[in-house]
């Protein structure tokens, strides 16, 4: 298989994950609406949270990891040509195809049990767990073949480095973690440590999909790599604390808390004065206009996300506004990445117009609502994660401000469904004629 | 390089090393304040949760899936004892920064009695959440704690 096959076909999966992401989106938005919830009628109460699951798994999980899987392959492509051939390329695809239909059909078939532990949730089945394993062996397959390259420590050996880190903790927790644990205590401390890495391989896809978009260096190379440097360094001693402290406790526990404060901070805050540099000077005139909002657009919901992570404090749904506006933002840098980088390298037309430009525009600051309203309802002490009555929902200031996560929801997922069917029907109808 | 960069790299460097120390020494400080005990007679524990007025100044929180034993309704400017336990697996307790100026975490292991001094509370009504996750309605394990003036 060519490099230009590998990378387009781990485009397709990502932006196929998002589709199964997508459809799911729609139903639980719903469901958390204050009114709209009531009007419809919502017998399936399991089906909330194993939508749940689904979704987050697809919309997270395999959307970044195999966003991941097209960067290192079309960064390959940059120094070993479009059609130099890779044989183990194609065999990390199957793996992560097989990871999917193993992570997407327990969901549909009902096995198992669905369990919202962090980060990573599961639904409680082999097949499932069998889903994870394979996914993540292909995408370690291109990890490995990033390291071994020939060149100086860069993002993209950073972000290898990162990932294989995360692989080895939750390797290292499945092998401390005591036999006889219920499944919530046993799924949350599985993924916990390994969980957290893994947020810093996603800021690092953050960094390297802005770069790729820019093109012209964002930061010179001493910052580069002290940038990516001192990700690597934060990370590198995790896997000692499987030595050192209960995998079970909370020193354990809060040391990942504490990893995710103490660590993305520097280098987000680097990246983004770097990037809002470049906004501002002489070398913003080769991006056209919409990419370069599309960078400012990126920049502060991911910034505003990080500002909501370093106040919280509990339980509320703060915690979900943290989350959906770091990934929000992350996820503005792929789709641009995508249209800007990835569709052209295999020759797939990016139809621009009024309706491509709304998605950015839609999805950005429908996720700043969504996450803005969800902190203002945390703050005054909404729990996270239910629906319906749980949410004692008994001020007007409660319902206003989860409306206005209601409804910005509603708006980012009209942006997110743009992408997905424009995005995925260039894909499909240029591979026909081509 | 340019000659700005003899600042910024160094200045960089120095903030890192100084948040990479202050996540060591994360590590240490965590549990202080908080005894932790063995238990062996859980049900010892469930009464003292049940009963209306424990003794003076001693609180008794109890967590299992997925509740906790009760509200807790306190005086400001008094000092008590918080005991918790859980009857089941691994919860969290937490109580925001706002009540005593400080958030307290504390992770609940089965088998296990923890203690913890309450001081300095301020009127208010503060929520009580899980903050281990502990099955699928984990989000549903909250109480109040609830200071009059
Ligand atoms: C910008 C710097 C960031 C800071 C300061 C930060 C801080 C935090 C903190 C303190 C928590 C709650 C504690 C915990 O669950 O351990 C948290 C949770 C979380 N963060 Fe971040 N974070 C940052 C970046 C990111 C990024 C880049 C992502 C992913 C793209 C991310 C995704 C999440 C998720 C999914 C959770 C919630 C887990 C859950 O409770 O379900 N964070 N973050
Ligand atoms: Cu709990």
């Amino acid at each position: 298989m060519t490099l230009r096959e590998e990378y387009r076909y781990w485009s397709l999966i990502s932006i196929i994950a998002l589709a199964i992401a997508g459809v799911f989106a729609l139903l639980l938005v719903f469901s958390r609406t204050p009114y709209v919830q009531d009007i419809l009628p919502w017998p399936w109460k399991s089906f909330f949270h194993k939508g749940l699951v689904t979704h987050v798994i697809f919309s997270f999980v395999v959307w970044f990891l195999a966003t991941m899987g097209a960067f290192w392959a079309y960064s390959l492509a940059q120094q070993q040509g479009d059609d130099a051939h890779s044989k183990i390329g194609g065999f990390a695809l199957l793996l992560a195809v097989a990871g999917c239909l193993g992570l997407i059909l327990p969901a549909l078939l009902d096995l198992g049990e669905a369990e919202l532990n962090n980060y990573v949730p599961v639904m409680t089945h082999w097949l499932y767990y069998l889903g994870l394993i394979l996914l993540a062996a292909g995408l370690l397959i291109c990890a490995v073949r990033q390291m071994i390259m020939r060149s100086g420590f860069n993002g993209q050996k950073a972000t290898a480095i990162l990932y294989i880190i995360a692989l080895i903790c939750f390797t290292l927790a499945y092998s401390y973690l005591p036999d006889g644990l219920s499944s919530p205590t046993y799924n949350e401390r599985l993924f916990w440590g390994g969980g957290h890495v893994l947020q810093f391989v996603n800021t690092a896809l953050l960094f390297l999909a802005w770069q790729f978009v820019a093109r012209d260096p964002i930061l010179s190379p001493p910052y580069v790599v002290l940038t990516f440097g001192i990700l690597v360094v934060f990370v590198l001693p995790t896997p000692i604390t499987y030595l050192i402290f209960d995998v079970l406790g909370q020193v354990h526990r809060d040391f990942y808390t504490d990893l995710l404060r103490y660590g993305l901070l520097l280098p987000s805050l680097i990246f983004s004065l770097g990037l809002i540099r470049f906004l501002v000077s002489e070398k913003r005139r080769q991006l056209d206009r919409l990419t370069q909002q599309v960078f400012w657009l990126s920049l502060i919901t991911y910034n505003l996300g990080g500002l909501y992570g370093l106040l919280l404090d509990g339980t509320d749904t703060r915690v979900p506004a943290h989350y959906h506006a770091v990934i929000g933002g992350i996820n503005l840098s792929f789709m641009i990445f995508y249209h800007r980088v990835l569709l052209p390298a295999i020759e797939v037309p990016v139809r621009e117009g009024r309706l491509f430009t709304a998605q950015y525009w839609l999805y950005g600051l429908g996720q700043i609502m969504h996450a803005s309203g969800m902190f203002l309802a945390g703050s005054m002490g909404v729990p996270r994660k239910t629906s319906g009555d749980a949410q004692a929902l008994d001020s007007l200031e409660k319902v206003l401000s989860m409306g206005l996560m209601g409804i910005g929801g509603i708006i980012a997922v009209l942006g997110g469904v743009l992408f997905v069917i424009m995005t995925l029907k260039w894909m499909m109808s240029a591979r026909r004629v081509g | 390089m340019k000659r700005s960069d003899y600042i910024f790299l160094p200045l960089i460097c120095a903030i890192a090393l100084f948040l990479g120390w202050k996540l060591f020494a994360a590590t240490e400080k965590d549990l202080s304040g908080v005894i932790i005990q063995p238990i062996d007679d859980i049900g010892a524990f469930i009464a003292a949760a049940e009963q209306i007025q424990p003794k003076e100044g001693e609180v008794y929180l109890l967590a299992q899936q997925w509740k906790w034993s009760s509200e807790i309704t306190l005086q400001a400017g008094r000092d008590y004892i918080l005991h918790l336990a859980t009857a089941d697996i691994q919860h969290g307790f937490h109580l925001p920064r706002e009540a005593m100026g400080q958030s307290v975490d504390i992770l609940l292991q089965p088998n296990k009695k923890y203690q913890v001094n309450l001081r300095n509370l301020k009127p208010g009504v503060y929520p009580i959440g899980c903050t281990e996750y502990c099955g699928i309605e984990h989000n549903k394990m909250r109480t109040k704690l609830i200071v009059l003036e």
